[in-house]
C-alpha cells in the first residue's frame, strides 16, 4: 500500500517511509483518546448548561423540580455513557 | 562601416604625350586603368581591352605604332586610397536617425534594462527578483527591480489540495514579508469527526514541531471557550466541546473555510497566529461553529513553514490561498 501523499506548496507528493509511519502513529494516538475527548469536551459542554441555570440555585429563587431534575440528569449525563456512546451524537436533558 | 575610399585628388593638368614603338608608357602619377584614357594616332583606346594601368604604368595589349606624340594619356585622378575608420572617430551626425537597429548593439544579459549612470553613460540594470517591478529611485539615481507593494497583501500560491493527509506552505520569504494570511476554502477531511490542526517548522519544512509542550492556544466558540497551555499542535478547530462539534465529512457539510495569520514568523521568538474559522459540526442539529483563536510557539525560533492537517485521515479536498505582507 502506497504511503500518505503530503501537498507541499502546491505540489502532492508522497510521504517518506518515515513520515507515513509518523503519520499513522499519531492518528491511532488520536483514535485511541477519542473517549476520553470525548467525554472531556462532553463534561465541558455540560458544565456550561449548568452555567446557564445556575441562578435558579441562588437563596432568593425557589428551583422548580424540573429544573431540579433537569441539573440532576445533565449531572448524572456522562455516567450514562460508555466509550462507545460518548462518541455519538449525545441526547441532552431538555431544559424545562 | 570598415572601410572607405578616400584620396581622389584631381590632377591638373593630367595630360601627358608619348613617342610611339613601345607597348608600356610612364604616367607622372599613379592611376587605374578606368580612370586613365588613352589614345593612340588619335583613336581613343579601351580600358581594360586596349590598356591597363597598373602604379604609374600603362601597358598596351599591343605596341603602339612608332612616331613622336603618337600617344596621349589623359589622367583625371590619382589611385584612390582605401583606408580604415579611426577608431573612436564615427560622429553621431554620421549616423542617420533610426539607423542603429537592436542587431547592431551589444549583447548584454537577459532579462536587464539600459539605464544611464553619474556620468550620463548607459549601464546595465541588473534583473530583478521574480514579480519584482522596475522602481524609480528619484533623480539622479538607477532605478532597481523590487517589490512595489510595501506594506501591501501579495498573492504568493493558491493550492488545490487533493487527498492529502497534510497542507504545508514553505515558500516564506524574510526578505518580502513580515507575515502571512492563509485562506482556507471548504477544507473537508476524509474521516468524520476531526479537528484541524497547525504546526510549524524551522527547518522549511523537513519536519514540523509536534512535542507536548510546543504550542498554546486559545480558541472561542459559539458562547465557549477552549483551550491548552501545552499542546502538540495550535487546533484551528473541532474542538469545541463534545464529537459532534468536530469537523465533519458528510454531503453538504463544507468542511472548514476562513483565515489564519501568522504573525512575523521569521521573527526569532514566539511565532502567533490568530485565526477566524467557520464549519458545519459533524452531527446533524448543531449549530454552525465560528472559531476566533489565537496559537502560539512555546518556543522563540525562526519559522519558515507551516502545516495544516487534520486529527486524523487526509484533506479530501479544499483550496488554501496563501498571500504575504509585504515589509513595510
Amino acid at each position: 500500500m502506497a504511503n500518505y501523499m503530503k501537498c507541499v506548496d502546491g505540489v502532492h507528493i508522497e510521504m517518506s517511509d518515515e513520515e507515513h509511519a509518523a503519520r499513522v502513529a499519531e492518528e491511532k494516538v488520536w483514535s485511541d483518546e477519542a473517549p476520553v475527548r470525548s467525554f472531556k469536551g462532553l463534561r465541558s459542554e455540560r458544565n456550561e448548561k449548568l452555567v446557564e441555570t445556575d441562578f435558579y440555585a441562588n437563596s432568593d429563587v425557589t428551583m422548580s423540580d424540573e429544573m431540579k431534575a433537569y441539573r440532576k440528569a445533565l449531572r448524572d449525563l456522562p455516567a450514562t455513557l460508555n466509550n462507545t456512546t460518548v462518541l455519538q451524537t449525545i441526547t441532552w436533558p431538555e431544559k424545562p | 562601416m570598415s572601410q572607405y575610399l578616400t584620396g581622389l585628388n584631381l590632377l591638373d593638368p593630367g595630360v601627358k604625350r608619348y613617342n610611339g614603338g613601345t607597348s608600356t608608357f610612364t604616367m607622372d602619377n599613379n592611376g587605374t586603368t578606368n580612370g586613365t584614357l588613352l589614345w593612340v594616332s588619335g583613336v581613343a583606346q579601351i580600358p581594360g581591352t586596349d590598356y591597363n594601368v597598373s602604379g604609374a604604368t600603362i601597358t598596351t595589349t599591343t605596341a603602339a605604332p612608332a612616331g613622336t606624340n603618337t600617344v596621349v594619356s589623359l589622367q583625371l585622378f590619382e589611385t584612390g586610397i582605401v583606408n580604415t575608420v579611426a577608431s573612436n572617430a564615427v560622429t553621431t551626425a554620421k549616423i542617420n536617425d533610426d539607423a542603429v537597429t537592436l542587431a547592431k548593439m551589444a549583447s548584454g544579459t537577459d532579462g536587464n534594462i539600459i539605464s544611464y549612470d553619474a556620468s550620463g553613460n548607459p549601464v546595465a540594470i541588473a534583473t530583478g527578483t521574480s514579480g519584482h517591478f522596475l522602481k524609480s529611485q528619484g533623480a539622479g539615481a538607477q532605478p532597481v527591480f523590487a517589490a512595489d507593494n510595501k506594506g501591501a497583501m501579495t498573492f504568493i500560491n493558491t493550492t488545490d489540495i487533493s487527498s492529502a493527509a497534510t497542507y504545508a506552505f514553505t515558500a516564506t520569504a524574510a526578505a518580502s514579508y513580515d507575515g502571512y494570511g492563509l485562506f482556507l476554502q471548504n477544507i473537508i477531511p476524509v474521516t468524520d469527526d476531526v479537528r484541524m490542526w497547525f504546526r510549524t517548522s524551522t527547518d522549511s519544512g523537513s519536519s514540523y514541531d509536534d512535542g507536548a509542550s510546543d504550542y498554546d492556544w486559545n480558541t472561542h466558540n459559539y458562547g465557549s471557550y477552549q483551550n491548552d497551555v501545552a499542546d502538540n499542535q495550535i487546533e484551528l478547530v473541532g474542538d469545541a466541546g463534545s464529537s459532534p462539534y468536530q469537523v465533519g465529512s458528510d454531503t453538504n457539510e463544507n468542511g472548514v473555510s476562513g483565515w489564519i495569520w501568522v504573525w512575523g514568523p521569521h521573527l526569532t521568538a514566539y511565532t502567533m497566529i490568530t485565526y477566524h474559522l467557520a464549519m458545519r459540526p459533524a452531527h446533524a442539529g448543531y449549530p454552525l461553529i465560528l472559531n476566533d483563536g489565537v496559537g502560539s510557539r512555546l518556543s522563540a525560533a525562526d519559522v519558515d513553514a507551516f502545516q495544516i492537517l487534520f486529527s486524523s485521515g487526509s484533506i479530501e479536498s479544499g483550496t488554501i490561498t496563501v498571500y504575504g505582507l509585504a515589509n513595510a
